[in-house]
């Protein structure tokens, strides 16, 4: 994100905002180091074909359950023979590798995460400029509607969304969780929107005759981004937590494909004798979502006008 | 500047953006596994040179018995054979009548018979049986009344009338309250308990032509023969004429039928009596395009008719097209060397080329179906008339939940409800089929009679287990029947009255206070609804519910070891269930219609290793479609079965030959331009489908198939299969010990609704199934039943997957469980007053 930011605005210019947003980032270690565990999953996720040892449904007959950091001599089906295999996170009651299973299930919680946000995103930011620019009966309207969704617990409103299809699946769930949980953005942006379009440049730009969309959308919008981006930050770690949720309750995506909820409602089960197969999906969303979420903070605290007096 | 600046700030969105429909495409991309499938590719091309190679040391002929090097163990199952119990089971249709039995299994000792009541109950005969009722020791003689039994169902069903819901629990629930007019004695399974009716006579009916009109000649001629001594162990009742054709019509009245009259009277008689048979002529499908098929029929007919009027006794009609909708069936009277005319006759039509392509011999059919226009069989022969007739004497102090009396009449309505064709029973229904009537006796509405139109060998056990509705409660309007809202609520007549029904929490029964038999122990029977298998063996240990009868083989396997566990609980796992588990093929996609491809679907699926690993030992492999204890089963079908065992060499060889090839290089096999893949319905929430599914899918994907696996939820599973939307299946079935094929085999039942889902539609199988139901001789039955099972093994309809061994746990508190194949007779399970917990 720096890089542009430095080559748009170099030569003697005052720092630009997403440069100073960086320089402020660098003092702060704990969200730095949260980003970077956001882009290592990214990554995990992205590469998971070169980083998992194995395929997400791969079956290695013979290793069924196997303990973390153990080898077996295993049966894969079309092997002719079978062979040493090692399992860093052990195997499941269907002798998948975890280890693998994991770094695949790390594309749907980003996934979900990311398209839920950016379908909240979509909405809360059109209701949020609209209700804050006009005023008056539209805001009226638009709010108390989102006062009326919001007042939904919003998993059981998410639940309530997948259950009415027969069939659960990726895009219900962000759909779902994205129809749930724009509340939050549309509150934010109105709010900025409220302060931003009372600010001098505004009225200078109405004063020199520009429309109302056009204010809308070249000056005021661009100014809500701060706020915004911090939202959507946290709102993603929300997110991949309402999936792993749905996905445990069964409605999320489906078997084989895996994913860390659907694999830590598999280990209920089995939770006496074999601890690794809730153990690690749970912690990789502890750590998702902290990571997420400290991040966010970071990203506050960074764009905050009132920290730079510190 | 302001226009860079907005670049800018756009610039994370789009990243954000790009990389959020990058991941969601990979997502999808995987879930439809791509990327797994290029992989296997890879490694296929390896196996691929080393099956070439087998393959040409076995010279390419099909009979490979195995490739050595893949093929698993044929058996190898721990759990032993004992041959045991039925209980509730989610996850199965049920087939009903459910209970009905063979007698094969050892008799406990038994206390002396004491009267039967019935014998001072002036309104029934002296006729009736049976004279005495046996005793047995049920275990329960000093056992406390009083707490509750609280168990659990997986899944809610629809409707709670049976009769319209093909759904093993509903069954369940509505056995709790309704009894049959008899019941199949839990000690003794050869013998029928009086229930509702107090006792019954069985006969058959059966009318002989007389040649040359000596009718009464003949009758006393056959009484004089017989000794006495014969006339008993035949069950024969009396001989004498027909009122309506004394001259002609000779009536013997047996009680038993079990076909030895049959044999003996063609036997000593046979050259003074007509006989008649059925004899099928097939019309291969060619000619019932463009509507033709009535037409068609017809001109074979006069064909037929042209060829044959010259014989004696001809006499022929069409049957229903529904029942016979490839078939012209030819109805003759005479004897066995008039029936030898006929069939020589055929076999002269056949031979000659004048007829060439137009009727052809049964064998040649087999092979050459496009050649064959007609062909022939003479599948079943009886007596001109045989009728059944079962007469049941109700029990006058047998009353419904509301007071009113348990009569006839509500018999009455319940038939006909079953038999209006409006009324959603189809899978009851088609037990009834031959059952012609069921009638009140003299206008008395405590006797009832049910009159077969043809012999049936399992009539009796159908019409005993036959429950009355009440008809004051159910609505004789068939739409009101199927949908109306008594049937969320039941009004019955059993030992339990049903209380409530909390939608998806429980169904509780209270005990039936005025019942007019033996009172069970428990007080109230709860039904808990959990839908979590985990959740339910929790409620186990915590004592919530007193017995769990759908634990996991690994759950069964933890708990074996646990002594907490074993010190309030105790584990069932020796019987075997009467129940199968399949992958169904539906026949109606294209990809399945080939047998070749459905031969090798099965013989890539590891069953053994099914057993084996993922139900721990504790199922056996399952290769047809009657339960392994069943008396027909191995008889001279294990070679046909061993031929689908796994044997992926092999698989690869018959799917190539039948034309499946990877053309187009992503490693999925094709023809045609479509691409093997199809979706396997599964039901959600059950880890053992799970791992079964997944290993299929595995398993599948070695020959370039794919599978997409889809879970539903019980109910709307229940629905995709009954309105045949759906590709392949992983379900069960709970078996009665009948052995009619009728209704998930026959080709008229494979309607909306109907049993027969995945469309097996085979002349031969119909055939035998329809005859089989008329052959009262057990041998000669289980002869028609193995060749049966042999079509069905070739054809694959199903890729029969193991029976399980019932996995069920209880609390100790509980006294005197005990499973048989028939079920669990809860009735004298009992808890100890010191025990008790529930008031």
């Amino acid at each position: 994100m720096s890089e542009p930011a430095r080559g748009g605005i170099a030569g003697g210019l005052p720092a630009g905002p997403w440069q100073m947003l960086w320089r402020r980032m660098k003092r702060n270690r704990l969200a730095l180091a949260a980003f970077g565990v956001v882009v290592l999953i990214a990554v995990l996720a992205l590469g998971a074909e070169v980083v998992a040892p194995y395929g997400y449904q791969d079956q290695f007959r013979g290793g069924e359950q196997q303990a973390p950091n153990s080898t077996k001599l295993t049966r894969r089906p079309g092997d002719e023979a079978p062979a040493e295999r090692y399992f860093l996170l052990g195997t499941d009651a269907n002798a998948r590798d975890v280890f693998s299973r994991i770094v695949y299930g790390a594309r749907v919680s980003l996934a979900v995460g990311l398209l839920a946000t950016l379908v909240s995103l979509a909405i809360g930011l059109v209701v949020g400029l609209l209700s804050g620019f006009y005023g008056g009966w539209i805001d009226a309207c638009l709010m108390r509607f989102t006062d009326t969704v919001f007042a939904f617990p919003s998993v059981l409103l998410a639940v309530a969304i997948t259950a009415t299809v027969d069939k659960p699946s990726l895009e219900v769930v962000f759909l779902a969780l994205g129809l749930v949980g724009w509340t939050g953005i549309a509150r934010v942006v109105r709010s900025q929107v409220l302060t931003i379009k009372t600010q001098d440049f505004v009225v200078a730009s109405r004063a020199l005759g520009a429309r109302g969309f056009h204010v809308l959308v070249r000056q005021i919008m661009p100014n809500c981004w701060g706020p915004v981006i911090v939202v959507t930050t946290l709102a993603i770690g929300g997110n991949i937590l309402g999936e792993a949720g749905l996905s445990f309750l069964g409605l999320g995506v489906q078997e084989p494909y895996p994913s860390w909820g659907g694999m830590l409602a598999d280990a209920q089960e089995r939770y006496k004798d074999a601890w690794w197969l809730g153990v690690f999906p749970g912690l990789m969303i502890v750590v998702t979502v902290l990571a997420f979420n400290l991040f966010g903070d970071g990203l506050r605290d960074a764009l905050d006008p009132r920290h730079t007096r510190k | 500047m302001r226009d860079r600046h907005i670049f800018w700030d756009a610039a994370p969105l789009l990243l954000l953006v790009s990389l959020a429909i990058l991941l969601g495409l990979l997502v999808v991309q995987n879930e439809r596994g791509w990327a797994q499938m290029q992989r296997i590719r890879e490694e296929n091309a390896e196996l691929a040179k080393q099956n070439q190679a087998i393959l040409s040391r076995l010279s390419g002929s099909v009979a490979i018995q195995s490739a050595p090097a893949v093929v698993g163990p044929q058996t190898g199952s721990q759990s032993p054979g004992v041959r045991e119990s039925t209980a509730p089971e989610s996850g199965e249709a049920s087939l009903s009548p459910k209970a009905s039995g063979t007698a094969a299994e050892t008799r406990p000792p038994k206390v002396p018979a004491i009267p039967n009541p019935a014998l001072n109950d002036p309104h029934i005969p002296n006729q009736a049986q049976p004279r005495e009722l046996l005793q047995f020791t049920r275990g329960d003689e000093d056992a406390d009344d009083g707490d509750w039994l609280v168990t659990s169902i997986m899944g809610e069903p629809n409707s709670l009338n049976a009769l319209i819901d093909n759904d093993a629990t509903a069954s369940d629930l509505f056995g709790q309250v309704h009894d049959g007019l008899a019941a199949l004695c839990f000690d003794d399974l050869s013998i029928y308990e009086p229930r509702l009716a107090r006792a019954w006579t069985k006969e058959m009916v059966c009318l002989a032509y007389a040649k040359d009109g000596k009718a009464a000649d003949l009758a006393q001629a056959i009484d004089r023969a017989w000794e006495d001594k014969a006339k008993r162990s035949m069950h024969v009742l009396s001989i004498g004429t027909e009122a309506a054709g004394a001259d002609q019509v000779v009536r013997i009245v047996v009680g038993e039928a079990d076909g030895t009259y049959r044999e003996r009277l063609q036997k000593d008689f046979g050259d003074r009596i007509s006989m008649q048979w059925w004899f099928y002529v097939d019309i291969a499908s060619e000619y019932f395009e463009d509507g033709q098929r009535e037409a068609s029929a017809k001109n074979i007919w006069t064909f037929l008719q042209e060829n044959l009027k010259d014989l004696p006794g001809f006499e022929g009609r069409f049957l229903e097209p529904w029942l016979r909708e490839t078939s012209v069936v030819v109805k003759m009277l005479g004897s066995e060397k008039d029936k030898d005319a006929v069939r020589q006759r055929m076999k002269d039509l056949v031979a000659s080329p004048k007829n060439k392509g137009k009727v052809t011999d049964t064998k040649v059919a087999e092979g050459k179906r496009e050649e064959a226009l007609i062909a022939h069989d003479i599948v079943e022969d009886y007596l001109a008339q045989e009728k059944p007739v079962f007469t049941f004497y109700l029990n006058q102090d047998a009353r419904w939940h509301d007071g009113t009396s348990v009569t006839a009449r509500d018999a009455v309505f319940t038939f006909k409800m079953i038999k209006n064709p409006k009324v959603m029973a189809g899978p009851s229904r088609n037990y009834w089929q031959d059952c012609e009537s069921c009638e009140l006796v003299n206008d008395d509405p405590y006797v009832l009679r049910f009159t077969w139109s043809k012999p049936y060998f399992s009539a009796f056990e159908v019409t005993a287990g036959f429950s009355p509705i009440a008809e004051h409660y159910y609505p004789s309007d068939p739409k009101q029947f199927n949908e109306g809202p008594q049937n969320q609520s039941l009004m019955g007549n059993g030992a339990y009255r049903f209380e409530k029904w909390e939608r998806g929490k429980e169904i509780v029964f209270v005990r039936n206070e005025n019942y007019y038999g033996r009172k069970p122990h428990f007080k109230k029977v709860v039904y808990k609804v959990v839908k979590d298998k985990a959740a339910e063996l929790l409620m186990l240990e915590s004592g919530d519910i007193d017995i769990n009868e759908r634990l996991e083989a690994p759950q069964v396997i933890a708990k074996r070891g646990d002594p907490e566990f074993l010190k309030k609980n105790a584990l069932d796992t020796v019987s075997v269930a009467n129940v199968y588990r399949y992958i169904g093929w539906n026949a109606r996609n294209p990809l399945f219609k080939d047998r070749p491809v459905r031969q090798a679907l099965t013989m890539l699926i590891d069953r053994q290793r099914i057993c084996d690993v993922i139900l721990k030992g504790l199922a056996k492999v399952q290769n047809g479609p009657f339960h392994p204890d069943a008396p027909v089963f191995w008889k001279g079908l294990g070679e046909t079965a061993k031929r689908f065992d796994f044997n992926p060499v092999k698989a690869r060889k018959l799917l190539a030959d039948a034309g499946w090839r990877d053309s187009d290089g992503d490693s999925i096999l094709d023809k045609d331009g479509v691409k093997f893949e199809f979706t396997l319905l599964i039901v959600a929430g059950v880890q053992t489908y799970e791992s079964i599914a997944n290993q299929v899918k595995n398993d599948l994907a070695q020959a370039g198939i794919l599978v997409n696996i889809s879970p539903y939820e019980w109910s709307v599973l229940l629905q995709k299969l009954e309105q045949l939307k759906f590709d392949a299946c992983l379900m069960g079935w709970r078996l009665g010990i009948i052995n009619d094929p009728y209704q998930l085999w026959h080709s008229s039942q494979t309607d909306i609704k109907e049993s027969n889902h995945c469309n097996f539609q085979v002349p031969e199988a119909d055939r035998l199934i329809e005859a089989s139901r008329r052959e009262l001789n057990p041998e000669k039955r289980n002869e028609m039943m193995v060749r049966f099972q042999q079509i069905i093994l070739e054809e694959q309809p199903y890729t029969f997957l193991f029976v399980p061994t019932r996995l069920v746990g209880y609390s100790k508190r509980i006294r005197n469980v005990k499973f048989k194949l028939i079920g669990s007779a809860s009735d004298r399970w009992w808890v100890p007053a010191a025990d008790q917990k529930y008031k």
